[in-house]
């Protein structure tokens, strides 16, 4: 068991980073509040689903027959785009927690490799979210001005 | 003194098993850049909501002042103070998540730089503190609804 553990060792010189028992409470704490706000982000997720559906199977008042197809689909559309940029993020982020509560507990490198790149993940996908927001807002801005 | 201090080494190597290697390292530097990004249109974002603030105390004082301070001037300008109040407290509010993404990230950069503990430790910590004030400032957000659809039933139930 302890020769197993030699080869471990000999990359230490190389990494001089480690996960010591501070970082361990910090990435702790993190897990669990990231825990909590991915399930939030899950319920409220599920709620607009949940109006999605109610939009879908209730009668239409302003919708007749020679409504145009985008207006018929604008909002089913939105709701869909809601969804699926708040769903990734979460689901990121509660890999994230999970993965790193697991790696914490048993110590293990890859599980904890994992949780890492899903907090990347998360944030990357955040950041382009908000890149194209942005670049959205620059679009419409420069269109209305220039009209 | 040679031996003993590479003892201790040895000790200290012993109880942390997780080590952040290079792979870790490329994730942890990619979150670090993209959190910065984030902190800085985040500040933008808070700069921007003060400055509307701003605008908009101007405009409703330029309302009120219309009026001539009768009843309707001094409602329009409460309601200014009000909604000025608001956003600069909101970008008060949504200041403080950014300011500790930055933290995280710049601390996070030169760790990985300089393969520093400390300024590991500190990112870390950081980060930590945002999680956290994001996930209080939901529970308060959540309490908020809960209390306002509860007072609600109650309001329509009375009636």
């Amino acid at each position: 068991m302890e020769t197993l553990h030699q080869p471990v060792h000999l990359s230490d010189n190389l990494f001089e980073l480690q996960i010591d028992q501070e970082n361990t409470s910090y990435l702790s704490e993190m897990a669990r509040w990231g825990k909590f706000l991915s399930i939030v982000g899950f319920v409220l997720t599920g709620l607009v689903t949940l109006a999605l559906l109610v939009k879908a199977f209730s009668a239409d008042n302003y919708v007749s027959l020679y409504t145009p197809l985008w207006q018929k689909a604008m909002v089913p559309m939105l709701l869909i785009a809601v969804i699926l940029l708040y769903f990734f993020p979460c689901l990121y982020l509660y890999n994230f927690s999970s993965k790193m509560k697991f790696a914490l507990r048993s110590d293990d490198q890859e599980y904890m490799l994992i949780a890492f790149k899903n907090l990347k993940a998360c944030f990357k996908f955040v950041g382009i979210c908000t890149l194209v927001m942005i670049s959205l807002n620059l679009i419409i801005w420069i269109f209305l001005i220039t009209r | 003194m040679e031996q003993y201090s590479q003892a201790t080494v040895e000790k200290e190597i012993n109880l942390f098993e997780l080590q952040i290697d290079q792979e870790a390292m490329s994730y942890l530097g990619t979150t670090a850049s993209w959190g910065k990004f984030l902190s800085i249109v985040g500040f933008v974002n808070c700069g921007i909501m003060v400055i509307v603030a701003l605008l908009f105390g101007k405009n409703f004082a330029m309302l009120a002042a219309f009026g001539g301070g009768d009843l309707l001037g001094n409602s329009i300008s409460r309601l200014g103070a009000f909604v000025t109040t608001l956003f600069i407290v909101i970008a008060v509010i949504w200041f403080f998540p950014n300011l500790f993404l930055l933290r995280f990230s710049v601390k996070m950069q030169s760790a990985l730089r300089d393969t520093d503990q400390i300024q590991l430790n500190a990112s870390l910590g950081s980060l930590k503190s945002c999680f956290k004030y994001i996930g209080i400032l939901t529970i308060v957000i959540l309490s908020f609804y809960t209390i306002s659809f509860i007072v609600g039933i109650v309001a329509a139930m009375r009636y």
